[in-house]
């Protein structure tokens, strides 16, 4: 066999994933971005089609979807719009939305709109195993709101608990970052939210 | 000292005269038969009433602080902003009285019937109320801090907005009780019966939460109104939770496979989970301190559900699931068995 990397270049499928959802069937004329099994890749990777990955990355991916393979895995920074993976993660991971299966190793942040995890039948293979990480799934009401409502108290105002809040997608991640550096005049600061438009984008 | 003797007392009521405001202090009066007696406002501090006939007498107002009431017949009696401070009513049957606003804090009503009775705002602070029949019993408002209902039957008994803080309800029946708005802070719930209503449903009757036990059709329901607060709750292995309820600064412990709901209405708020069962969120969580969630063989974080913890992993790793629209602060870290070999 062959092992290839094709930027850019037609691919005829990208094989089933149960685990993660059925694999979008890619046309002969879709492109797509292929880190082939046993083909490693170190550097940033700025894509303009899906990136699936059956080898290894390390460092920076940017795209508007990556698909890591049972056999793939990446490590880095990743910044996508659809993220589906059965293979392989370690870094920090934003995405609009999020399917996972395989592994997720330590140190690994991942935060998403929406996540999706499977859950694996109690006697069979573990769909995805955990290490220590930090999921930022959503928006998480304020605690003090939650209990207000449960215990029939009237919230005053919809307030949210945006202490540890932290950019959900791609693009609000990327437009909190420009409004840091306007605003800072320098490097990204931690980024917030800007309250004002929750539901952007 | 009485301003009136037995006899002469017997001898009124007889007549049909009232005895209002009547200083009754400490006098013998067991046994004896005052049915629809007007004891209105009377003095009875310290009486002996002991299997006395006293159905449906006017005892409204009257103090009766440390009576021996033992096997009294009260039915029907009007006992209402009566003090009964300390009053010894065991065995008493106080069916369809009526006890609303009384004192009764202290009393030891232990074996006693008041199935019907009326006893909205009545004070029943470290009451003695073991094994009592209050089935029907309106207890609206009423205060139970701490007090003791081990074994008490309470099937269908409102208990909307009592306090029932620190109070032990062991084995106690909750079927069809509306315990809306109660407050259950601290209370010993364990064996407590299920009940369709407010608080508590189970699948038998028998059911018991104490560790011992192995029981896997057990069901407990925590309703919609209900607020827990400063609880240690332990279930069996095998046992299923559902919580819609609001639960505060508790501690639930799972047996092995226990399966907690925490239905769409349920907050668990500054709660911690411990054990090796399965946890369920279609509510809201939010751990006191990390980890919040501690050794689950699986945890579901359902559509809409909210999971704001620090996840300690079971020995053999959790099995995990997150649906779509479930709203995320989650740290999920190793089990503290596993970290020395964790994966890195």
């Amino acid at each position: 066999m062959t092992n290839v990397t094709r930027m850019g270049l037609p691919t005829p499928t990208v094989g089933p994933a149960p685990a993660v959802g059925p694999a979008p069937t890619v046309g002969a004329s879709a492109k797509t971005t292929l880190i082939e099994d046993d083909t490693e890749f170190k550097g940033t990777l700025s894509s303009k089609c899906p990136v699936v990955v059956k080898g290894a990355v390390e460092g920076e991916v940017n795209g508007p979807s990556l698909h890591v393979s049972p056999s793939g895995s990446v490590s880095g920074k990743v910044k996508v719009g659809e993220l589906r993976s059965e293979g392989t993660l370690a870094g920090e991971f934003d995405a609009d939305t999020v399917q996972l299966a395989g592994t997720v190793k330590n140190d690994t942040v991942i935060r998403a709109r929406s996540l999706e995890v499977r859950l694996a039948p109690a006697s069979g293979r573990m769909q995805i195993t955990f290490g220590q990480c930090e999921l930022a799934v959503g928006d998480v009401p304020a605690k003090e709101d939650a209990v207000a409502v449960a215990s029939g108290r009237p919230v005053e105002a919809p307030t949210r608990d945006t202490s540890e809040e932290l950019p959900t997608t791609v693009r609000e991640a990327d437009r909190v970052a420009t409004e840091a550096e306007t605003t800072a005049g320098g490097p990204r600061g931690k980024p917030r939210r800007d309250s004002s438009n929750p539901a952007a984008p | 000292m009485a301003e009136l003797n037995r006899e002469e007392v017997l001898r009124r009521v007889e007549r049909g005269e009232r005895l209002e405001r009547a200083d009754l202090r400490e006098l013998d009066l067991s046994h004896a038969v005052l049915d629809r007696a007007e004891l209105r406002r009377a003095d009875l501090d310290g009486a002996n009433l002991q299997g006395a006939r006293l159905t449906g007498a006017n005892l409204r107002n009257a103090s009766l602080r440390e009576a021996y009431m033992v096997a009294a017949d009260l039915r029907e009696a009007n006992l209402e902003n009566a003090d009964l401070e300390g009053a010894r009513l065991e065995g008493a049957d106080l069916r369809g009285a009526n006890l609303a606003r009384a004192s009764l804090e202290g009393a030891n009503l232990t074996g006693a019937r008041l199935a019907g009775a009326q006893l909205g705002y009545a004070q029943l602070e470290s009451a003695s109320l073991g094994a009592a029949d209050m089935t029907g019993a309106n207890l609206t408002h009423a205060d139970l801090g701490h007090a003791y209902l081990g074994g008490a039957c309470l099937a269908g008994a409102q208990l909307v907005n009592a306090n029932l803080s620190h109070a032990n309800l062991e084995e106690a029946d909750l079927r069809d009780a509306d315990l809306s708005g109660a407050d259950l802070t601290g209370a010993n719930l364990t064996g407590t019966k299920a009940a369709n209503g407010a608080l508590a449903r189970a699948g038998r009757p028998t059911a018991t939460g104490g560790r011992n036990g192995h029981r896997p059709d057990v069901a407990r329901y925590f309703g919609r109104g209900d607020v827990l607060r400063g609880a240690t709750l332990r279930f069996d292995a095998g046992c299923r939770v559902e919580v819609e309820s609001l639960f505060e600064q508790c501690v639930i412990e799972l047996g092995e496979g226990t399966e907690l709901m925490v239905g769409s209405a349920g907050v668990l708020s500054d709660c911690k989970v411990v054990g090796r069962g399965s946890v369920v969120i279609a509510g809201k969580f939010y751990e006191r301190e990390s980890p919040g969630i501690v050794g689950p063989l699986q945890l579901v974080v359902s559509s809409g559900g909210c999971l704001v913890a620090e996840v300690e992993q079971a020995a053999e790793t959790t099995r995990f699931a997150f649906e779509p629209g479930s709203n995320l602060r989650v740290k999920i870290r190793n089990s503290r068995a596993n970290e020395r070999g964790g994966m890195s």
